[in-house]
């Protein structure tokens, strides 16, 4: 079964890009590729100017990763959590933006917890700060708002327009249009493993023809509906 | 490698700490701790002092014999790490190793060193099983230790040569895992090999008795193939100074090293594979009765077209044993068939045994029970957890608690059941000495046994109910074995009459007045026990059961 096919996309420095689609459309195939825990059949993956199939440890040096579905070791405190992973990427010297991040993201009083002890939303939480503690160039996110408190996801989206600022390049992938609609400058449409449509939400509203007034929700349901006929 | 060492050194001190912090973990862990200081202890030192009155070739069992199980044994343990090769197992990582090591710029190299640890632990564990097997065989023969010319061996050296030839084939294993990305097929071929090896082996005994055995055994070709394991059987037989053998088992354990690290193969999905496999039975285990068999059906995706593998039958209890029936009849070979034929072939080979050589047969039958007892009970653990977890779903049905553990623990009993009846067929047919005692003994006695022992599992179980908790799990072995402890003594001291009276009947009747009331005494317990899990959730001790019952 291939589960992507004919994909190329680009997220330039700067730029926010939401990967959508629906259920089964290859998100998180897209996004586990970008990070190198998938090798994909044919094809690249350049990050930062590395491949990560030639040069896995220069391109993902690069990266920060949020998973979908954020397992913490059970038995590593949140701070822990952000050491050893500034030790992976040698940026120790980052340590010190720690407390500022975990403040941020309501997880400075949790800071001595074990993983083992934190809520869904608190591990979602964590695996953010960890993306954020190290120097990334590019960020993938896979789904990283399910499962946050309101105003974690305020904080979130707006440390990743923060991120955007300084010229950093993030992929997200998303359910949440309303959201994706507003953050990303971009999207890109995924259906059963093919690229549907990309570029700005003005864009797609031209290329569609839909009023002034349609959100990105019924361009995407238009759109996947008409591929599902 | 520095952020590796740092999350392995955070691990370790957060375990310790939390393990520190808890008695219920702690006290047991001491326990456990002093008794494997004593038994390696007694390897170490004990052993060879109080063996060395004893003169060489004064056992039962030959010198020649023993020196061709040993290695067969240890060809069967290195053909099975192979095997593990092949499987799912050896490339499984946490899932937080998926979500924070595999995506961070720590080499692939560095990653397989990570797991080189436990790769380690499981080679030793394997090597002190193969140990203990030996000292069995030895015990039930009652060779000496020192079969050979070298008195002064000590005893860590057979424990770091097992260790070292299966660490060996251990590493090779992984390298295979790494390497090799679609395995199912020459996992399939590498498994049949072995059994046909197995049915061969027996073959040769039936055709050419023990010197048959003895002649495979010596087979250059075999030899050749598995020198760690001629190496670590040559160390064990403490024939020659264990020097150069030792020398060089280390030499090829170095070298099983070398493919393993050099190869940069990215084994990264295959990893995420198996490791979400796992990872979604233990969460399922978790999360209840519908997860666990959403995570079942995903993994095993049967193609049956049929509404039910089996016609639906009985009500409460009986309902749910015709529910674990059907699940286990949609692999009939491994649930039914297998330990049947597994039986009839070991049957066999004691049957013709007994007619050509009866020590021989007297030594077999044993080790052959034994073993399977242990791998009976291996399923019947999985099958426990597997129910316990279920406390959602079974906690509204209107069944006494105890017939519950009875229904969810049937199925892997009646596999006991078919083994056994495999084993006595060709007895009965055989007609061979003794052979009455034999059969009731086995059809009657074994499964008996090997129920209660299921049943006390169901209890250690469910007082460490935390799979993902493997200082827990190590436990709840620990615990099995020593609540195991006084059944064992019980039935020793009531096989005491019949060796006295040379009866097997006598010791036979004997166990069952033990063993019958033991095993209704526990399922009434582990009845309780169940009771009060489904009401909290949460594990219960057997001394808390105890203590409000009275």
């Amino acid at each position: 079964m291939i589960a992507v096919e004919d994909l190329s996309f680009t997220v330039n420095p700067g730029e926010i890009v939401g990967l959508l689609g629906p259920n089964g459309a290859g998100k998180t195939t897209t996004i586990r590729c970008v990070a190198s825990l998938l090798q994909p059949t044919s094809g690249h993956v350049i990050l930062n100017g590395h491949d990560v199939t030639d040069d896995p440890v220069a391109a993902k040096r690069a990266l920060a990763f949020v998973p979908e579905v954020p397992n913490p070791y059970e038995m590593l405190t949140v701070m822990e959590h952000l050491r050893f992973v500034a030790a992976a990427y040698g940026t120790e010297e980052e340590m010190g933006s720690a407390e500022q991040i975990l403040r941020r993201l309501d997880l400075w009083e949790k800071r001595f917890e074990l993983g083992a002890s934190l809520s869904k939303g608190m591990r979602q939480k964590l695996a953010c700060a960890c993306a954020f503690v190290h120097r990334a160039e590019v960020f993938c996110f896979d789904e990283p708002l399910i499962g946050l408190d309101p105003k974690g996801m305020r904080e979130l989206k707006s440390m990743m327009v923060e991120r955007r600022e300084q010229g950093n390049a993030i992929l997200i992938s998303t359910h949440m249009l309303d959201t994706a609609e507003r953050l990303c400058d971009r999207v890109i449409i995924l259906n059963r493993g093919k690229l549907i449509e990309e570029g700005t939400v003005a864009e797609l509203k031209e290329r569609l023809s839909s009023s002034a007034d349609s959100s990105l929700e019924d361009m995407f349901l238009a759109l996947t509906e008409v591929i599902e006929d | 490698m520095r952020a590796i060492a740092l999350l392995s050194a955070l691990k370790f001190k957060n375990s310790i700490r939390t393990l520190f912090s808890d008695p219920r973990k702690l006290v047991p862990l001491v326990i456990l701790l002093c008794f494997a200081g004593l038994y390696m202890g007694l390897i170490a030192f004990g052993l060879n002092h109080a063996s060395s009155t004893e003169a060489p070739g004064k056992g039962v069992l030959d010198p020649q014999i023993f020196a061709a199980i040993a290695f067969l044994l240890l060809v069967l343990v290195s053909a099975a790490a192979i095997d593990t090769g092949l499987g799912d197992s050896l490339l499984a990582f946490g899932m937080s190793d998926v979500d924070y090591v595999f995506p961070s710029p720590i080499s692939r190299r560095v990653v397989l060193a990570y797991k080189l640890p436990s790769l380690t632990l499981y080679s030793a564990s394997n090597g002190i099983f193969v140990l203990i097997m030996i000292s069995i065989l030895r015990l039930a023969t009652r060779s000496p230790i020192k079969l050979g010319v070298n008195d002064h061996q000590p005893g860590w050296v057979s424990v770091l040569g097992l260790f070292l030839c299966i660490g060996t084939f251990m590493n090779l294993a992984m390298y295979i895992s790494v390497r090799v990305p679609d395995r199912k097929n020459y996992h399939r071929v590498l498994t049949t090999l072995i059994l046909l090896s197995l049915v061969g082996i027996g073959a040769v005994a039936l055709r050419g008795g023990v010197e048959g055995v003895i002649a495979v055994a010596n087979s250059s070709i075999l030899r050749t193939l598995f020198e760690p394991a001629n190496l670590a059987a040559t160390i064990l037989q403490h024939s020659q100074p264990f020097g150069p053998p030792l020398a060089y088992l280390a030499l090829f354990y170095s070298a099983s090293l070398i493919p393993m690290f050099a190869t940069n193969a990215n084994f990264y999905e295959q990893s995420i594979v198996s490791t979400e496999r796992m990872g979604a039975l233990r969460k399922a285990a978790k999360g209840g009765y519908a997860s666990l068999l959403a995570a079942n059906a995903a993994k095993y995706k049967h193609k049956s077209t049929k509404e039910y593998t089996l016609r639906p039958f009985g009500t409460g209890s009986t309902a749910l044993f015709w529910a674990h029936l059907c699940a286990a009849a949609k692999k009939p070979m491994s649930n039914f068939f297998g330990p049947a034929l597994i039986g009839l072939g070991a049957g066999t080979i004691v049957a013709v045994n007994l007619g050509s050589v009866p020590e021989a047969a007297y030594i077999v039958l044993p080790i052959i029970i034994l073993y399977s007892a242990m791998l009976f009970l291996a399923t019947a653990k999985t099958a426990s957890e597997n129910s316990i977890r279920r406390r959602e779903l079974m906690s509204p049905l209107p069944i006494k608690a105890w017939h519950g553990v009875a229904a969810n623990l049937g199925v892997p009993w009646i596999a006991v059941v078919l083994f056994c009846l495999g084993i006595v067929t060709p007895l009965a047919i055989a007609h061979n000495a003794n052979w009455p005692i034999m059969v009731w003994a086995v059809l009657i006695n074994f499964p008996i046994i090997v129920a209660s022992r299921m049943v006390l599992q169901y209890i250690t179980v469910l007082g460490y109910p935390d799979l993902a908790d493997k200082v827990q799990q190590f436990l709840a072995m620990f615990m099995f074995q020593l609540f195991s402890m006084p059944l064992l003594i019980g039935e020793v001291i009531l096989c005491v009459p019949g060796l006295l009276l040379k009866s097997g009947w006598v010791g036979s009747i004997g166990l069952l007045c033990f063993d019958i009331p033991a095993l209704v005494i526990l399922l009434t317990l582990a009845g309780k026990i169940t009771e009060k899990a489904v009401a909290t959730g949460e594990p219960v001790s057997l001394w808390a059961t105890i203590r409000k019952r009275s």
